[in-house]
């Protein structure tokens, strides 16, 4: 009997405890407004009027409120991550998962209509702007392509993805990248590839576009170690990558105009926001248009690149065979825009896309 | 608002607790109607007003009832008080489902209402018909006083999905209720327990059905396992909140009725009935199939009965063809049932013929049109042109796997007898004394750690 009473006082007041110190402790402290390791905004205590009220926005923005500054927030997300993968043998956890030292996140399945979208963006603008020009098409592979399949994961028809814009853009001449690169040529903790590993990459893009490239001109810099996008969403990990760059003498002598913000910088942008975005450490983060120039002539020759995010870190490389490297990133700008800004005149031309944005080209504007 | 919610469990819960036990107890039932009532404004507040008229109206014509009790008016007013309900129900639940009906069987072309369905109308209204029907045969008494009447009818535990609690369960209760340790720790444990099958089983169980719907590499294997996993994620989703609303009405000093008693181990349909939502079952069986005569009618009538109680099951959990063709499909199977004289199986065939049966109502259940419901089921069984099984299928078999094998175990009563089972071992009290309550909080500890992270709080019942 009294074993009975002391398994009851016990039930009431630890979980009554465990409830009440994490509301007061949400309640008392300032909650942070931006979290850095999760790569985004908090939602603020929502605005309070009669008319959210009563269709409910105020009630649903304070539930989320409430879950992204409750009280040891992190701990909690790495015992859900614990939970999920060893008591509950989860294989991923919201489409993120880990294969020995890389994370990743699901991409599948293919979605033709995307893909038939992004071909049909990337004739649009040849048709409008390229007639004449020396038009090439690349595509880059998500870390899947090496991952997943062999790992167990499903995986996209990556062959399909290719066909499909193989036989759609006829225009351009395909430069295959898939049986060039590696996992390894990735980062352990984000999507893109690592600056580092990228010489066959571009070995591959100046035997197509005829440039010359060598490698060893190149210096590795020791760059800032970083946790990227996957890292942030999948927590408990202990992985880190490091933002290594490589130097040459023509990175050194050129600079880097930035149309949306007017800007001229260098290539490498070590006082860019990088505590949100590490990766803007190359050419400063996600921007419409941007020019990279050397500021003396060596080749004559210029290039204008079609290109998400991956382009960031392979852009200055390019600058082995181009003086001038006019950046486009359709995500930001309109392609009905373009002859605004840029001059289509004697110039080669690249469109570098991944699979993960080619799978969603309904983003390209 | 949602149990299973951080708003409810951290500030709604604690500071209604708080105010329930610092006033007298004469002021506990306003406590208790002013807080369900914020409850249900917070999820619903255009509708707070018509849970409020369903209280004021069926109070006033069951004390219209009691005072006029054996004459015709009393007659007229169950008649008016039923028709108020069941207008109600229709308008709100049914109105859309009758217009497009309309629309195609009559190639007809009117707009459709589209309402939005006040949260737990089919629980309320159920209610609320059934104190009146209660009053009016004489099993109750006509509650005299507005303000217990309406704690009943907008009591949060049970609001939105039930249990179904009938006004004779809670009559004594609502003036006069005792709340002590030992409630006060059982409603503790229920709700924790409930709340952990709706977070850590069901919300889960409940990715796999997203992600079958979202495959484009279906499968004979795959559809099976969908509708395994549905079957247990609609078993935790709504017996965890049942559990969650016995817990919380010990901790305010009510006992409500049991609503599950382990279905998925019934040996017959029928047992499968008297164990699955028994208080919709018991509902149904006392207020509609009794009245039309039950079973003591001729075979026809008998079998009448049977399918119109079905018929009208399926409509209650659904305005569409799916959920009537679901009612009648258990009507039929039932009839069958009682036509051979099976009310219990011993065998494990019996066992896996009732596993089949189940399962494949609730792919009829969760069909989103008649169009998929005809391909889940032709699928499931080798009759569409998919494979049996795909890369896909086995990976997410694999990424479930725990889950459907914990989901397995939590559907029986292996983990309630084991824990029981171990009673007798000498000294296990003393060690319970400590590992219940650390138990618990390791429970709340990882469903806190859900909700914190999660995007995905479906809840199924919900829309009933």
């Amino acid at each position: 009997m009294k074993q009975k009473q002391v398994k009851n006082k016990g039930i009431v007041w630890m979980t009554t405890l465990f409830v009440l110190v994490g509301t007061v402790m949400q309640v008392f402290t300032n909650p942070p407004e931006i979290s850095y390791v999760e790569r985004r905004k908090l939602m603020a205590f929502p605005d309070l009027n009669l008319e959210r009220i009563l269709n409910t926005a105020f009630m649903s923005d304070l539930e989320i409120h409430l879950a992204d500054t409750f009280p040891l927030r992190g701990h909690f997300r790495t015992l859900k991550w614990h939970m999920g993968t060893l008591l509950f043998n989860r294989q991923e956890i919201d489409d993120y998962y880990q294969v020995d030292h890389h994370l990743s996140k699901l991409t599948y399945p293919l979605n033709e209509k995307q893909v038939e979208i992004g071909a049909e963006k990337i004739n649009g603008i040849i048709d409008r702007y390229l007639k004449d020009l020396p038009v090439y098409f690349s595509i880059v592979p998500d870390k899947n392509y090496y991952l997943a399949e062999d790992n167990g994961y499903p995986s996209m028809d990556y062959n399909q993805m290719v066909s499909i814009m193989k036989s759609q853009v006829e225009e351009a001449l395909y430069i295959d990248l898939f049986n060039v690169l590696t996992l390894d040529d990735y980062y352990q903790t984000d999507p893109h590839w690592n600056q580092n590993h990228l010489n066959t990459v571009l070995a591959e893009f100046s035997e197509a576009m005829a440039f010359e490239w060598d490698y060893s001109k190149y210096e590795l810099e020791k760059g800032p170690e970083f946790i990227g996008a996957y890292g942030s969403q999948i927590p408990g990990h202990t992985l880190v990558d490091s933002m290594d760059y490589l130097v040459s003498q023509c990175v050194i002598d050129s600079s880097l105009y930035t149309l949306d913000t007017d800007l001229k910088t260098t290539v490498y942008t070590p006082n860019a926001n990088l505590d949100m975005d590490p990766y803007s450490f190359f050419m400063g983060g996600p921007a419409a248009i941007q020019v990279i120039e050397r500021n003396q002539s060596e080749t004559g020759c210029s290039l204008i690149l079609f290109r998400d995010s991956f382009g960031s870190s392979i852009a200055p490389l390019f600058l082995a065979g181009y003086d001038k490297i006019t950046l486009v990133d359709l995500r930001y700008v309109s392609s009905d825009m373009l002859d605004h800004y840029i001059e289509f005149e004697n110039q080669d031309v690249l469109f570098l896309y991944s699979t993960l944005v080619l799978n969603q080209s309904i983003m390209l504007r | 608002m949602v149990f299973s919610s951080l708003v409810f469990i951290n500030y709604f819960l604690p500071i209604l607790m708080i105010l329930y036990f610092s006033v007298p107890r004469s002021l506990r039932n306003g406590v208790l109607l002013t807080g369900s009532l914020l409850f249900y404004f917070y999820g619903e507040p255009v509708y707070t007003g018509l849970l409020i008229f369903s209280a004021v109206s069926d109070y006033s014509h069951s004390a219209y009832i009691e005072r006029y009790r054996g004459t015709g008016r009393a007659k007229i007013a169950l008649i008016s008080s039923i028709t108020i309900n069941l207008a109600m129900l229709f308008f709100f639940k049914y109105a859309d489902f009758f217009i497009e009906s309309v629309n195609v069987l009559f190639g007809r072309d009117f707009n459709s209402l589209e309402l939005s369905l006040p949260i737990g109308i089919s629980f309320f209204t159920f209610q609320t018909m059934s104190y009146t029907i209660d009053v009016y045969r004489g099993s109750v008494k006509a509650s005299r006083k507005f303000l217990p009447f309406a704690t009943y009818v907008t009591l949060f535990p049970q609001l939105v999905a039930g249990p179904i609690v009938r006004y004779a369960t809670l009559e004594t209760q609502l003036i006069n209720r005792h709340i002590n340790l030992e409630s006060l720790s059982s409603g503790i444990q229920r709700f924790i327990i409930g709340l952990s099958k709706k977070v850590l089983l069901a919300n889960q169980l409940g990715e796999f059905t997203v992600a079958f719907r979202a495959t484009e590499s279906n499968s004979v294997l795959f559809t099976w396992a969908y509708a395994v996993t549905f079957t247990l994620q609609i078993y935790f989703d709504f017996s965890g909140y049942s559990d969650m609303a016995i817990g919380l009405g010990r901790l305010l000093g009510f006992e409500f009725p049991e609503n599950f008693k382990y279905p998925l181990c019934a040996k017959s349909i029928t047992d499968f009935w008297r164990r699955w939502h028994m208080t919709l079952g018991q509902w149904f069986r006392d207020y509609v199939y009794i009245p039309l005569g039950g079973n003591r009618v001729s075979h026809l009538k008998w079998l009448r009965n049977l399918l119109i109680v079905w018929g009208l099951t399926g409509l209650w959990h659904g305005a569409d063809w799916n959920f009537i063709i679901w009612g009648l499909y258990f009507g039929i199977i039932l009839a069958v049932e009682k036509w051979l004289n099976i009310s219990k199986t011993t065998s494990k065939i019996g066992h896996i013929y009732v596993i089949g049966v189940v399962v494949v109502s609730f792919v009829i259940f969760n069909s989103l049109s008649m169009d998929q419901l005809w391909l889940d089921l032709k699928t499931m069984f080798g009759l569409s042109d998919v494979p049996f099984v795909t890369s896909e299928t086995l990976f997410q078999l694999k990424n479930y796997s725990n889950l459907i094998l914990f989901g397995v175990l939590g559907a029986t009563p292996l983990p309630k007898l084991t824990l029981e089972s171990m009673q007798n071992f000498k000294g296990v009290d003393r060690i319970r004394q400590f590992t219940d309550p650390v138990g618990l909080v390791i429970l709340l500890w990882g469903v806190t750690a859900y909700l914190v992270d999660s995007s995905f709080n479906p809840f199924l019942y919900f829309r009933f």
